[in-house]
């Protein structure tokens, strides 16, 4: 477990970061789309 | 956990967090919910009228049946208040008033309930959108708002 | 590399009843697939009939909702599970046990079909009362379910003995996973059960007259969600396990992986009034309780996005990648040796917007705009159309080369698939969804109503994605022909390696595993967190389904008139 807790330690995941913060806005944009629609149709 | 991990599981808790606010908001600030649970003394009905209380406001009792809602056309004002009461005779059926957020189940042994205000006039079909049997896509009414 | 993997070696006996397991699904597929394709066609106004080649709209419905969400993903949750005890724990299962949870499974799914094919039970796959189905549809799909029952409680013994063996070791990841999903499935299938045996089964031999419509539909969704992560889950441990191994890197946390397995324990079944706002009856402050429930279970999809990704960015940098996104480009999305990977990556990316368009209808009064539209067979055909099915078609394949010890053959084709069928969802799914916003119906055969210019009730607004959702079900319907193909060329080659050698990829992680002292290596105290949220979300809409004041009589889909008067008058 030692060398894999090492290299886990240098391994940061700065891709999927930015990948989850697209996901995030692409949640935003979905959610608000229908929310607006509501809103609209209310 | 890892540190990053923790940031997402905040982001993302975070995030549905303000939505659910948001749908709170809605629900209070606007009268956007989902119906309501009318008391039991609430019986269903098996015949759709069309009530104009002393107000002005209007109450639309719908009974749904295999395959066709009555009223099957009913005429409603524009801009003023709709109270829909929906009831089933027969097995469970949809309604769904077009471009509306009135989305409502008509359940047998439960009476249903949803209040619109319609700003445009026009003619707003209402469809089922429950499987109810073999007819079950020709099952459609009509409310026109005048 | 054949050298350094470590095989298990499946019995004679389970060899032949796991052969049947997956490729018993996969032959029904044939017509749950066509029905699909077919609906879109109906619905495009491109058939004009109630009818097509002998088979009603409504039965086809059902027999591709039947056969494609519950008989397939059931069959592969055991025969994934069998091969995962198995492989990890390395013990053979108990014969009889799996004889027996397979003969019952065989026996359920071929009893329920009799009636379906026969038109004795046009129900679609929730079977709402009060139309009413054949009773042998209903113990049919009670059989299937039992076996599967059995099959978990054949894993239990092993589980054990394994523990009992490696102490200070925990569970390993994949029987974890396989664990909850059947504790899952296990808990859901109670309401399921009770709503079987006790309402309908009674109620459609004609021994009781009527039955509490709220009540049924109320154990129905207590298990209609939940089975949802039944679908789910085996895919995710194949996210977690094979998936980051076969891109070339390893799990990024298994702890991570753990807990989300275990937020699904405890967060997936107190959520079923999510599929009923828009029903009378119920307390508005318990729908919007469901609705809370089931935005935490979102938290966990969440988490699996986030460490998958980084799963496969550590594969892709090991890979040579560079920069914020080049690890995406290294990742094997084409490698015909390894399919299950294409499978997966096309799986994700139709599950990006299955995911973020469930939010959508978790989301209480939002449901309002969408409920029963085309939006809702949109989402699910993102998430059970597309990493669960996906998953299922890559992973059975592979079992039943491993078990038949046959290569397989037309590998490039094989890879095709999974983009093709993504291909095809991406044009399907947001068709019906902007339909859905548009106000089409979902279960609906449009073509003799709203898609017919001829009728007054034509709706020439609907025809664009009608016809979108068309393209796309025949872009899918020509991937799953191509999967068919290999199939066939597989089983019809000569096996070149030793039959029923079972094998998985395993990630290793990278950041340390837990111990078995850790909460998270624990099963049974999130069982009780389970058990006691279920208790406290259901309590009191069950009271308020049981407060109905009148219950209904059964009835025939064709006829407004209850069957009970309809024998009365005979």
């Amino acid at each position: 477990m030692e060398p894999n807790r090492k290299e886990g330690e240098a391994f940061v995941p700065y891709g999927s970061l930015a990948f989850f913060g697209l996901l995030i806005l692409l949640a935003i944009l979905i959610w608000l789309g229908s929310y607006l629609l509501m809103l609209k149709r209310g | 956990m890892d540190r990053v991990e923790r940031i997402t599981l905040m982001i993302a808790s975070g995030l549905l967090g303000l939505f659910f606010l948001a749908l709170l908001a809605a629900a209070k600030l606007q009268g956007i919910n989902v119906p309501p649970c009318l008391p039991p003394s609430v019986k269903p009905f098996s015949q759709g009228r069309l009530d104009t209380l002393p107000d002005g406001r209007r109450q639309l009792f719908f009974v749904a049946r295999m395959w066709r809602f009555e009223p099957e056309i009913v005429e409603v004002p524009v801009n003023k208040p709709v109270d829909i009461f929906l009831s089933a005779a027969d097995v469970t059926h949809g309604f769904y008033l077009s471009w509306t957020n009135a989305n409502l189940m008509a359940i047998p042994g439960a009476v249903n309930a949803y209040t619109v205000k319609l700003e445009k006039p026009g003619v707003y079909p209402i469809i089922c959108h429950e499987y109810c049997g073999s007819a079950h896509q020709n099952m459609v009414a009509y409310l026109i708002a005048k | 590399m054949t050298s350094t993997r470590e095989t298990f070696r499946v019995s004679p006996l389970s060899r032949t009843l796991m052969i049947i397991e997956v490729a018993l699904p996969i032959a029904l597929l044939l017509l749950g697939v066509y029905h699909g394709f077919m609906q879109t066609l109906y619905r495009a106004g491109i058939i004009q009939s109630s009818s097509f080649a002998g088979l009603n709209y409504y039965q086809g419905l059902t027999l591709h909702g039947v056969i494609n969400a519950v008989v397939l993903t059931t069959f592969f949750g055991v025969a994934f599970g069998n091969a995962v005890m198995q492989y990890y724990l390395r013990r053979p299962l108990i014969g009889w046990v799996h004889a027996t949870s397979t003969g019952m499974m065989v026996i359920g799914t071929l009893t329920a079909a009799v009636p379906m094919l026969l038109g004795l039970a046009d129900v679609l796959y929730t079977f709402y009362p009060p139309l009413r189905a054949h009773p042998a549809f209903y113990i049919g799909a009670t059989l299937l379910v039992v076996g599967s029952w059995m099959a978990f409680w054949g894993w239990l013994p092993l589980v054990r003995e394994w523990m009992r063996e490696n102490p200070g070791q925990p569970l390993p990841l994949a029987v974890t996973g396989m664990l909850v999903t059947f504790i899952i499935w296990f808990l859901c299938t109670i309401p399921l059960a009770i709503e079987v045996l006790f309402m309908l089964i009674p109620w459609s031999m004609g021994w009781v007259e009527t039955i509490n419509i709220p009540m049924a539909r109320t154990l129905f969704w207590f298990f209609g969600h939940p089975l949802v992560y039944f679908w789910l889950l085996p895919a995710y441990v194949i996210y977690y396990t094979i998936l980051p191994k076969e891109a070339g890197g390893k799990l990024y946390s298994a702890y991570a992986a753990r807990l989300a397995f275990l937020l699904f324990l405890v967060f997936s079944i107190p959520v079923g009034l999510h599929h009923q706002y828009t029903e009378p009856g119920f307390e508005r402050f318990w729908k919007g309780v469901h609705a809370l429930l089931t935005f935490a279970v979102a938290i966990p999809s969440f988490m699996t996005a986030f460490t998958v990704a980084a799963s496969l960015e550590y594969a892709g940098v090991e890979r040579g990648a560079k920069g914020l996104f080049g690890w995406m480009a290294k990742l094997p999305w084409f490698d015909a040796n390894r399919p299950i990977v294409a499978y997966s990556l096309a799986g994700l990316l139709i599950f990006i917007m299955g995911g973020l368009t469930g939010i959508v209808n978790a989301s209480y009064n939002l449901n309002q705009t969408i409920h029963n539209t085309g939006f809702i067979s949109g989402h699910f055909h993102m998430t059970v159309g597309g990493p669960v099915f996906l998953i299922i078609l890559g992973m059975s394949l592979e079992l039943f080369s491993q078990l038949t010890g046959k290569p397989i053959q037309g590998r490039g084709w094989n890879i095709a698939v999974p983009y093709l069928w993504a291909l095809g969802l991406y044009l399907f799914s947001p068709a019906m969804m902007i339909g859905g916003l548009l106000g089409q119906p979902r279960r609906t055969n449009m073509g003799l109503s709203y898609l017919d210019p001829s009728s007054p009730h034509f709706r020439l607004d609907w025809v664009v994605t009608s016809y979108l959702a068309a393209i796309g079900g025949a872009v899918m319907l020509l991937a799953f022909l191509i999967y068919v193909g290999v199939w066939i060329a597989t089983a019809a080659a000569p096996a070149r390696e030793p039959a029923g050698e079972l094998y998985f990829a395993t990630a290793e992680s990278l950041h340390p595993d837990v111990t078995t002292t850790s909460l998270v290596a624990k099963l049974r105290p999130w069982l009780v967190i389970a058990i006691i949220l279920i208790i406290i979300s259901y309590w009191a809409p069950i009271q308020q389904a049981l407060r109905t004041s009148e219950s209904a009589p059964p009835y025939s889909p064709d006829n407004p008139v209850p069957l009970v008067r309809i024998q009365n008058e005979k």
